[in-house]
This record gives C-alpha cells, sequence and structure tokens, in this order.
C-alpha cells in the first residue's frame, strides 16, 4: 500500500518518472486529478481524501510530497472517477464554473464530487455546522462521527469536505428551524434556501 | 501482447503516440509499432454477367439453401443461365427487416423476369419440369 504516487511521462527520453509522493499508507480504489495542484483518492475503507503538489517547497523533499489536505469518510467504495456532469451545465451561470468530478461505486451509487470557491466553502461549511445542532441524527448517530475519515489505522475529523446531503436538507426543515438556523449564521432565510438551491443545480 | 497479470486501467498520451497500460503491478507503455499498420486497400469487385445487353449485377440474397437449381438455354444460345429460385417458405422463415427487404427484392426480380415473354414461356416450363403437385409462388435471383 503506497497511496497516491504522482508521475511525469517525459517523451524524449520515453521515461516515466516520480515526481511527488503521498508518504501515507493507503489502499487505493480509484484516483483522480483534480486540476494541476490538487489529486483526489477514494480508498478501500470507503473514504475520500485529497493531496497537494507542493511545487513551491524550497526543498527537493518538500516538492517531492504530496501533502493531504482534504478528508472524508464517504462510506461507499468508489471504483471510478471521471470528471463530467450529471446534468447539463448552463455557461453563463455560476454554479456552471463549478467542476465536478463524477463517482461510481461498487454498490451502483453515482455521485457527485464538486470543487467549491473558497468563499463558498466557508459559508457552507458554517451552514452545515449549524444543521448537525438541528438535525438529530436517526438512533442519537452524530453525523460529525459518521463522516470522519476512518481506517484500521486512524480516524480523524472531516475536513475541507463538506456533506452536500445534508446541506440540501436544509430545504426540507420546517419554517421555525429555518428561522433558528438564519439566526445562527446571520443569514436570511430566502438567502439561504437561495444558495441551497444553487446546490442542487450541480447533480 | 499477452500479460499473466490484469490490465487495469489504459489511456492514450494526449498527442496519442504513446499508449499507457497500467497493470497489476506494473506500468508500461506501449509505442504502436508504424510498419504493421499498413493496409492494402481492397476493392470490392462486382460480377456482372451479360443478357441480352442487358448489365446485371450479381444479386447477394444471403438466405438459406435455394429451392431448386437448373440450366437452361434461351433463345438458342448456347451459353447457360443459371437460375436460384428461393421458394416463399425460406423467405418467410426469416425474420425481421431482412426478411422485407429479401421478400421486396425477390418480388422486384421475379415482376421484372416475367415482363419478358420469353422468360415467362420458360418459368412455365421450369414449373413443369420439377412437376409441382400445385403451383407455389416462388421468387427468382440472377446471376
Amino acid at each position: 500500500m503506497k497511496s497516491i504516487s504522482l508521475l511525469i511521462y517525459k517523451h524524449e527520453e520515453g521515461a516515466i518518472e516520480e515526481r511527488a509522493r503521498d508518504y501515507n499508507a493507503n489502499w487505493m480504489s480509484a484516483v483522480e486529478i483534480v486540476d494541476d495542484d490538487i489529486y483526489l483518492g477514494a480508498e478501500n475503507s470507503f473514504n475520500l481524501f485529497t493531496v497537494r503538489k507542493n511545487s513551491e517547497g524550497a526543498t527537493d523533499e518538500e516538492r517531492g510530497r504530496l501533502e493531504v489536505v482534504g478528508e472524508y469518510h464517504l462510506g461507499e467504495f468508489v471504483n471510478r472517477f471521471r470528471h463530467g456532469s450529471l446534468v447539463m451545465r448552463l455557461p453563463d451561470s455560476d454554479v456552471g464554473q463549478i467542476p465536478t468530478v463524477i463517482f461510481g461505486t461498487i454498490n451502483g451509487v453515482i455521485g457527485v464530487i464538486a470543487s467549491l470557491p473558497h468563499e463558498q466553502y466557508v459559508f457552507l461549511e458554517k451552514l452545515q455546522s449549524n444543521l448537525r445542532k438541528v438535525i438529530k441524527g436517526v438512533g442519537g448517530l452524530s453525523h460529525e462521527q459518521w463522516r470522519s475519515f476512518n481506517n484500521e489505522k486512524k480516524t480523524v475529523e472531516a475536513r475541507n469536505f463538506l456533506d452536500g446531503d445534508l446541506i440540501e436538507s436544509f430545504l426540507d426543515l420546517n419554517r421555525s428551524k429555518m428561522d433558528e438556523i438564519s439566526k445562527a449564521v446571520d443569514v436570511s432565510v430566502e438567502e439561504l434556501c437561495k444558495r441551497v438551491e444553487e446546490l442542487t443545480r450541480l447533480h | 501482447m499477452l500479460e499473466v497479470s490484469g490490465v487495469r486501467s489504459i489511456a492514450f498520451h494526449p498527442d496519442g503516440q504513446i499508449l499507457f497500460a497500467g497493470l497489476e503491478d506494473s506500468l508500461k507503455l506501449i509505442e504502436p509499432y508504424n510498419g504493421g499498420l499498413e493496409t492494402e486497400k481492397k476493392e470490392s469487385t462486382k460480377q456482372k454477367l451479360s443478357l441480352q445487353g442487358r448489365q446485371m449485377e450479381k444479386v447477394e440474397a444471403g438466405v438459406g439453401p435455394p429451392f431448386g437449381l437448373c440450366s437452361m438455354s434461351v433463345d438458342n444460345e448456347s451459353k447457360e443461365i443459371k437460375n436460384i429460385y428461393i421458394d416463399l417458405w425460406t423467405a418467410r422463415s426469416m425474420s425481421g427487416a431482412n426478411k422485407k427487404m429479401i421478400e421486396a427484392l425477390a418480388a422486384r426480380k421475379k415482376e421484372e423476369y416475367l415482363k419478358k415473354e420469353e422468360y415467362l414461356q420458360q418459368f412455365k416450363m421450369n414449373c413443369h419440369k420439377f412437376h409441382f403437385q400445385s403451383f407455389h409462388p416462388i421468387y427468382a435471383c440472377f446471376q
């Protein structure tokens, strides 16, 4: 088990060299390139994680290390990532600019992972945090615990990933609970609904 | 190339010159062998039969064994012309679009065939020759 390696193919030399590596041990089930610096992996304990290439590092050692920047428990064994979208994207809309990756799992689940702009991520993270207080899981299960990255070696809280299903459940709340969350995040219910509905158009 | 371990993933380099093959325990680069990619242009040949000044292409009906096959002479010519008869049972045993296509083709050929008086006479003679107990509609293709 080696986790993610970043290789570069040098055509002139007909050679493949390792450019960087994640030194954690992960049994990978699927890997995808998100952009030039961010790489997405799924591993066999049903977790997702992202790593970042450190091109600006001062030493070769730093540049050769992929840094884990996101971790999340999906609960599904992903065996394929593909760039693309499940819906028609409108090129002139804000949501249409968000890059998405589709994944497929051994249970037949098809899902979408969206790379959100930082500002939107911060806003939605706050919303998710407050939803956790209002929406109680079945049987008293903690959403926070459920979404923690968990495998044989470690359990760590999810970071830099959001649960889109939980966030979209805001639209199913009754008005009083919506008001409660609206006060907590200091955004009107109408604005909250508008911004969550934007997310539903990603899939 | 035969591999004892499975190929898990393949992808072309963006310029198409190299194929990356991810195997269970290794990553391979495969470069297409250009010399083997040359292919001969196969010109399709069409057989044509001259029949009293008319050009008729060979018709490949693609059906089962013909019902009957005989040779005959026409208008004192020594040249033998083969006729292949396809009975309706054979045509009906086929299904789908092919059946309709072949039946339509056979019907056109029969109509064309029977327009000629001499062929009509020969057609009747053939019916007699095969000793049909009753008249069954038949179709013909020419070659």
